[in-house]
């Protein structure tokens, strides 16, 4: 028996890890991509660049018009990094033919026998008995050691070059009321089907659980021409922010109320009747008691909800305008598809900073799972 | 003075009938136990006196004044709920102010009421703590705190010590009478299905069976004159044993038998046309003595003796016609007796009960109404 149940909790860690793994895995991907090289991140995996890698690149030495000329021989001196980015040469080569010939720290002797030493941090020096006449330096081959490198290019470019921080705001500016307001309206409407008596409760019950299973397709079109008509009759724009609230609103209505109620109607019964006893009307019931022992239900309805409103892409493009002051994130994201398609680095970031918003709600929010508020009330 | 007067009470959910046609008065000033089994309406009668549950028909009157249409906290009363129904986000402090803080009563007021509160159970230690903190005692008192703080006319309790343990429960128990006498103001109206609960704590018992009244009257009453077949059998543990019995002379002192053999003198005054009636013979195991084999003594065979020092319960049965009854005796002491034997019981003058076909008591020959 107890072998069994040892078992069992190795079989549901070991699948926790599983999760764990599969879940972490290509986040951190993204996030590593996301901050490296555009050219690096197009040639190799995100996991290449943790460790020190080997890299060949191509550079050119200085020309004539910068040697110096001591004790009758020419030198040109320089480093053939444009900056130091603490790459480590191991070795180099003066022919396309075979870029690593030398060792760093060699003579390579050239055809014209003057000679060239390459160190390790790039620095080299060409010696030479007769005067340089070549406009143009020299190419050297290096392969170089090459250590982390991360960059928050990407990020600038993203958000203020690409319009995706506008696209991120409007994002908010979408999911936060479109969140809110149907948590606040459901909160007051599950209360009342939970505990207030009234004509046709049931009926209202059955009518929201039935409408859980209507697809949102369905009512788009409906909606929207209702919007306009109204948009017209009024002369205001069909298309705007309130527009989108409620119709995120009115789609998440019925979802919303009913866990609402599913957990409502789990509070004890007796706890509410004591209440009552004691004096509270339905909105002293409501406020006081309902709603502080209803806050890990509102956490994990928020983070739904939210989550469904801040990754909803049909919504948004069908009540929303594309210009840059309304268009939403995930809109953006599928613009930038279209037109940065080959830019890895434009997309990965994008995705990313979409992402950030539902991890940190979910982080921040996840403690409010946590279930057993209302343990202690019943029993001892 | 807060009497409660119920009159022609009726109470139904769906099709089954819960309460019915029920009439009682609830003295002021009393410890009233409605007792009875579970299911029988105890909570449903309780819960339409606190005003939680609509009256079908009928009244309700507490200290004069019909509360029919009066929601709970108009009714002057509060109520201590079986499962305590604490708030389990509120600390101890906030759970008994609860209700002064709705009527908006001054902070100072309500810290001396609750303070008041918590000495007279003796938890002010407890007040910063939430409920789920308590023990299960603990979560008791600051339900009758709750209901302390507010000062009403009548509790209302709803089997509070059902989810204590048996030693915290007798010591509830007692404390609950120390309440009562400490605020003699309150009537006090106590639900239980636990009869030792009803003896031990009220003054007046109200017996409650399938929705309506089997009789009220003080404990001693009840052990003593049970009014039907119901009460006798539901009050007193171990309980009382009953026989069928037919009549069988009449006049002073007519006999009854059970089965053939077997002829008991029932102290009651038979006329003739009782002759050959069926009726009931109640006794309680401690009205039994053993003794030797006489006209006022019947013979049973022992098919079970629990010993437990101070008295023995022994378990007998009497032979009757087509079947054995089973009894019960308490004898005192340890009786030198042993399962298979065969002895003889007689019981004790004046402590008969004789119970008519349908199950109503009979006294002097006579059906008492
Ligand atoms: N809200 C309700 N709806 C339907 N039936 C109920 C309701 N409350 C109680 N009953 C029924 O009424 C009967 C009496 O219940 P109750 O008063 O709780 O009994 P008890 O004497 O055990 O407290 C039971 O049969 C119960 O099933
Ligand atoms: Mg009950």
């Amino acid at each position: 028996m107890k072998f069994k149940l040892n078992l069992s909790s190795i079989f549901s860690q070991l699948l926790l890890l599983f999760f764990v793994i599969l879940w972490i895995t290509p986040t951190f991907g993204l996030l590593i991509s996301s901050f490296r090289d555009k050219d690096q991140l197009a040639i190799s995996g995100w996991w290449t660049s943790l460790i020190n890698t080997e890299v060949s690149e191509i550079h050119r030495t200085k020309g004539k018009n910068e040697q110096s000329k001591e004790n009758e021989v020419y030198f040109i001196r320089g480093n053939l990094f444009k900056e130091d980015k603490g790459k480590k040469i191991l070795s180099f080569g003066v022919t396309s033919k075979n870029i690593n010939a030398y060792m760093v720290g060699e003579k390579a002797v050239l055809k014209d026998k003057s000679e060239i030493v390459v160190f390790e941090n790039g620095d080299y020096e060409w010696r030479s008995e007769n005067e340089f006449k070549k406009k143009k330096g020299r190419r050297i081959f290096i392969t170089a050691k090459s250590p982390p490198s991360f960059t928050l290019d990407n990020y600038k470019e993203v958000l203020f070059e690409a319009g995706l921080g506008q696209a991120f705001l409007n994002t908010i500016a979408v999911a936060l009321p479109a969140t809110l307001i149907p948590l606040i309206i459901c909160s007051f409407f599950a209360y009342s089907l939970t505990w207030m008596n009234f004509f046709g409760r049931d009926i209202l019950l059955a009518t929201i659980i039935a409408s859980l299973v209507v697809p949102l397709q369905m009512s788009l079109i409906p909606i929207l021409t209702i919007y306009n008509d109204l948009g017209a009759l009024f002369n205001i724009e069909a298309k705007s922010f309130p527009g989108i609230w409620m119709a995120h609103t009115g789609f998440g209505l019925a979802s919303t109320t009913f866990l609402l109620w599913n957990f409502m109607k789990s509070l004890p019964n007796e706890m509410l009747e004591a209440a009552k006893v004691d004096g509270a009307s339905h909105y002293d019931t409501f406020v006081r008691i309902v709603i502080p022992l209803s806050i890990p239900a509102f956490a994990s309805i928020f983070i739904l909800q939210f989550l469904w409103v801040w990754n909803d892409l049909l919504v948004g493009l069908v009540f929303l305008d594309k210009h840059p002051s309304e268009i939403i994130l995930t809109a953006k994201l599928k613009e930038l598809l279209g037109s940065y398609g080959e830019n890895w680095e434009i997309l990965t970031t994008g995705a990313f900073i979409s992402m950030t918003v539902p991890l940190f709600i979910f982080f921040s929010l996840q403690r409010f799972f946590i279930r057993g508020l209302v343990a202690g009330s019943v029993k001892g | 003075m807060a009497e409660i007067q119920i009159n022609s009470l009726n109470k139904s959910f769906g099709k089954s009938r819960v309460i019915k046609n029920v009439s009682l008065c609830i003295k002021s000033r009393s410890f009233t136990v409605i007792v009875g089994p579970s299911g029988c309406g105890k909570s449903t009668l309780l819960r339409m006196i606190a005003g939680l549950e609509k009256i079908d028909s009928g009244e309700i009157k507490i200290a004069g004044k019909s509360v029919n249409d009066l929601p709970p906290k108009d009714r002057d009363i509060a109520m201590v709920f079986q499962s305590y129904a604490l708030y389990p986000h509120m600390t101890v402090f906030n759970n008994m102010a609860f209700g002064l803080k709705l009527e908006k009563k001054s902070k100072i007021e309500i810290k001396e009421r609750v303070k008041e509160a918590a000495r007279i159970l003796q938890i002010e230690s407890l007040l910063d703590r939430k409920p789920k903190q308590l023990s299960g005692g603990q979560k008791q008192r600051v339900a009758i705190g709750r209901a302390i703080t507010r000062n009403p006319k009548v509790f209302l309790f709803d089997e509070p010590l059902s989810n204590l343990d048996a030693a915290l429960r007798v010591a509830t128990r007692i404390e609950l009478a120390n309440l009562h006498d400490s605020m003699p103001d309150a009537t006090m109206v106590y639900v239980t299905h636990d009869q030792v609960e009803a003896m031990t704590l009220a003054n007046q018992i109200i017996v409650l069976s399938e929705g309506q009244i089997e009789q009220i009257g003080s404990p001693l009453e009840l052990y003593e004159k049970p009014q039907n077949l119901f009460v006798a059998k539901f009050i007193g543990s171990p309980a009382m044993n009953i026989i069928p019995i037919e009549i069988f002379t009449k006049g002073i002192n007519s006999f009854g038998k059970i089965g053939e053999k077997l002829k008991i003198s029932l102290e009651t005054n038979f006329n003739s046309s009782d002759m050959g009636r069926e009726i009931y013979l109640g006794f309680r195991p401690e009205n039994l003595i053993l003794s030797k084999k006489d006209e006022n003594s019947f013979s049973a065979r022992v098919s079970f003796v629990e010993s437990l020092g101070e008295y023995a319960l022994v378990y007998a049965s009497v032979e009757g016609s087509s079947s054995d009854h089973d009894i019960i005796a308490k004898v005192l002491g340890t009786p030198k007796i042993s399962k298979g034997d065969q002895v003889s019981f007689q019981i004790q003058k004046g402590k008969m009960h004789l119970f008519d076909e349908e199950g109503k008591r009979y006294v002097n020959g006579k059906k008492q109404v």
